[in-house]
């Protein structure tokens, strides 16, 4: 096979000049490993001026920032759709992040903890300058003879070797960063400074990679103090990636899980493609949220993302994925193999984050802060659901095979036993088809024995804590976790008996349709069914006061239908005139608010 | 990525390998060096996992090599273990230079056991053999534990490229062997399917029997 041999070593040596945000520009020949894009489409200091108002305007709201009132996020918003202006933005994210009142708030003093540091790093026989191979080398002797290090109060040496190994890593082709020169040195030190003052402000954390990214970028618009004042706050507050660099990397997973019912819901063809093709979600959404999209080419973008995030939090990572499916959608689906989706999703080419591309699709993509959260808990519901299923299923399996009687009747067929796998509504409804049918055909035994499980079923309903239908004509007991039961919210749902979602009205009609059929039919004039219809009457009259089960996924579909989104454009326009205040719900409860009309 | 140089339609076979190793050893390295010819002095982090692929030349039959790059921080370990599944080899390296990186070979060991398919062809390797200065890691701790584990052992150096290529190329052989081996053993047992069954069917009343217990 023929081979060119490359051998891209020298990358510092053949740097033409940097680009406006300190990225190298190479010469033509050469090719760094990823390589930035440095035709910025949208960059403040050169194609846009900001106009003398504009800037007036930033002045004036960051000036007087503790003073804002709910107003000044429309505002903010407004401001950065003409962009941040790049002497203001350090002070933007740090009033964004709140990681003064973080600073004031904490014990943790960044000086003395700097001091205690070095020492430590002395004690190792290292520098924070020397990242060079000698000082790992000494690292791994220390790992190796002494373990008395990691007494109290001391970063753990193997978060200090990866830190020491991720510099060199981080952003090699930014000034600040790259090779052994007087900046990047410097810049390298206050980067390991940085992260190893986290690993030691929070050592349950520690240092995780990923994180170099986010501290990096912080570096280069401010002091090494603030930087990482607002990088604690950044990887701290809940409002933003709190959960993301844990021991388990668990919010991330959870994020990816919730990316991908995103990407079922708003772009259910490209998202079949891509699962067909063997690829998850979780694989391209760990490095855009991890890094926060700095691993993306063009920096402009980038920033501009960051400027989002830091208003909105987490619920602008989402945005910002589900904008980059928008605009790669078509090329993605153009791709029919796994090889070649995975890498256009890890390097997404300039086209694609292209600030004029890119942004607007940002802009037009929405996502509400319940959206995610109640996706999040139809997610953990449905993995429970499925544990308990498989329980189940294994509790019922060693049943069988115990008891001889069950396993007598299931050499009949399984018509008289109710699927498993359903719920017990479903398991109710087809209980009755099935002893009409046997009524019907005259199999009495059989439909005795469809009895014993129906009342079976019900008490085992009647027990089990989550119930799915709620008892109507008691308002008492009505749980008190769902909002949507209060008793005023029951009046407007009474005045507002037309409103009521049809699909709703839908399921609970065909429910009805289903008993009041079963009890017509022969079957009812049973003593013991008309027993049974007595039980279950309280739990199935209809009544004005209407319920939505408290499962998640009912929830989410109940709230989903219920809010406009862009997903249902018919709704957009009469609800915007209407209230100008979004929906926010808190989950997993129900909070819901006057139902719009939906005409 | 990957070659292109083969059309696609004569490939025979597609095995995916999975690099693994602690982190900085060397392992996006050692994939862009494979699969691209191309050696890069500074590289990004890896987060996540990546893949590319090569298509080989094994015994004349044309093998598509689908690579796996992984993160190689330990709690990325959770992330990167659920594509464990269904991987065919595994490449396992250390860098020379450090010994910690030697070190945790056991540990990767251990998971590999725990979540890789059972018939999975591991290699150890020892990166960066081109700074034989700043060793700290003998070539022969590296023989010893790779024999008391039942893995091939060798020595690579992506930035001199010494045998990068081989690395690749002897876990593709070892695979084939596998997959043939396991064909013939299949053939064998269907053929003794067939057989009974066959038998079988001629008997009706212990037929049934049989069925019933499968």
């Amino acid at each position: 096979m023929p081979k060119e041999d490359k051998v891209n070593v020298d990358a510092e040596g053949r740097v033409q000049c940097f680009d406006e945000f300190g990225f190298a520009i190479f010469e033509k020949d050469f090719e760094p490993e990823n390589p930035r894009c440095h035709d910025y489409s949208y960059s403040i200091s050169i194609n846009h001026e900001h106009s003398a108002k504009e800037v007036g305007a930033w002045k004036r709201l960051l000036t007087n920032w503790d003073t804002l009132d709910q107003r000044f996020h429309t505002k903010l918003q407004r401001l950065m759709r003409n962009g941040v202006p790049k002497h203001f933005r350090c002070t933007l994210w740090k009033n964004l992040l709140g990681s003064e009142s973080l600073e004031k708030s904490s014990h943790f003093s960044y000086k003395a903890n700097l001091v205690a540091i070095r020492e430590q790093m002395v004690d190792l026989g290292i520098s924070e300058y020397g990242a060079e191979g000698n000082a790992l080398q000494a690292l791994s002797e220390a790992l190796k003879t002494n373990n008395e290090l990691k007494h109290s109060g001391h970063v753990d040496v193997n978060h200090i070797r990866q830190i020491l190994l991720d510099l060199d890593r981080t952003y090699p082709t930014h000034n600040l960063y790259m090779g052994n020169g007087g900046p990047a040195r410097e810049g390298k030190a206050s980067l390991f400074r940085v992260l190893s003052l986290y690993a030691r402000y929070n050592p349950t954390i520690g240092y995780c990679q990923g994180m170099s990214y986010i501290a990096g970028m912080l570096l280069m618009h401010m002091e090494e103090k603030d930087a990482f004042w607002c990088f604690a706050a950044l990887i701290e507050r809940q409002k933003y990636l709190q959960g993301y660099f844990d021991d388990k990397l668990s919010r991330i997973q959870r994020h990816a899980a919730v990316f991908e019912k995103l990407m079922k819901q708003r772009f259910p063809q490209l998202s079949e493609h891509i699962e067909n093709h063997g690829l998850q979600p979780l694989m391209f959404v760990t490095p855009w949220f991890m890094c926060l999209f700095t691993n993306l080419t063009c920096w402009d973008t980038v920033l501009a993302i960051w400027d989002l995030i830091l208003v909105d939090g987490v619920t602008t990572i989402f945005q910002v994925g589900l904008a980059i499916m928008k605009v790669a959608e078509s090329r993605l689906l153009a791709t029919d193999s796994l090889i070649k989706l995975l890498p256009q999703m890890l390097h997404l080419s300039n086209e694609i984050v292209q600030y004029d591309t890119l942004l607007p699709a940002i802009w037009e993509t929405h996502i509400e802060k319940w959206e995610i959260h109640s996706l999040q808990a139809v997610i953990q519901e449905e993995k429970q659901l499925k544990e308990r299923q498989s329980m189940k299923r294994r509790h019922k399996t060693d049943q069988e095979y115990s008891s001889p009687v069950v396993a007598k009747r299931a050499k009949h067929n399984s018509e008289s036993v109710p699927t498993r796998n359903g719920s017990v509504l479903s398991k109710l409804t087809n209980m009755f088809v099935s002893t009409n049918e046997t009524a019907e055909t005259g199999g009495s035994t059989d439909q005795s024995k469809s009895l014993a499980h129906m009342r079976v079923a019900y008490h085992r309903h009647r027990n089990s804590p989550r119930k799915n239908i709620t008892r109507r004509r008691s308002p008492r007991s009505l749980g008190a976790g769902s909002a949507l039961r209060s008793p005023g919210l029951a009046k407007q749902l009474e005045s507002n008996r037309k409103n009521v979602s049809p699909c709703e009205v839908a399921n609970e009609n065909s429910f009805q349709g289903d008993l009041s059929f079963s009890f017509a039919t022969p079957v009812r004039r049973s003593p013991r069914i008309a027993r049974l219809h007595g039980l279950l009457r309280d739990i199935n009259t209809p009544s004005e006061k209407r319920l939505v089960s408290s499962k998640a996924s009912v929830q989410h579909s109940f709230k989903m239908f219920h809010t406009p989104t862009p997903l249902r454009k018919s709704q957009r326009s009469p609800v915007q005139s209407n209230s100008t205040a979004s929906p926010s719900f808190a989950s997993p409860e129900l909070e819901l608010r006057p139902m719009q009309k939906l005409q | 990525m990957g070659d292109n140089r083969q059309p696609l339609d004569s490939i025979d076979a597609t095995y995916k390998i999975l690099i693994l190793g602690d982190s900085g050893v060397g392992k996006t390295c050692t994939i862009c060096r494979f699969c691209d010819q191309k050696f890069h002095e500074c590289y990004v982090t890896s987060i996540g996992l990546d893949c590319k692929q090569r298509v080989i030349d094994l015994d004349g039959s044309n093998v598509r090599l689908r690579v796996w790059d992984t993160a190689g921080q330990e709690r990325f370990r959770t992330l990167t273990q659920s594509y464990y599944r269904g991987a065919m080899g595994i490449i396992l390296m250390y860098d020379i230079t450090n010994l910690v990186t030697f070190n945790h070979i056991t540990k990767w060991i251990e998971s590999i056991e725990n979540m890789a398919p059972p018939d999975t062809c591991t290699v150890l390797v020892g990166n960066k053999c081109d700074k034989y200065l700043c060793r700290a890691v003998d070539e022969e701790r590296g023989k010893k534990l790779a024999e008391n584990f039942g893995l091939d052992f060798f020595e690579a150096s992506c930035k001199s490229n010494i045998n990068v290529d081989q690395v690749f190329q002897h876990i593709a052989t070892k695979i084939k062997d596998i997959k043939d081996k396991r064909a013939k053993r299949f053939q064998r047992t269907a053929s003794n399917v067939s057989l009974t069954h066959w038998s079988m069917e001629s008997g009706s009343h212990e037929t049934k029997v049989f069925k019933c217990s499968c």
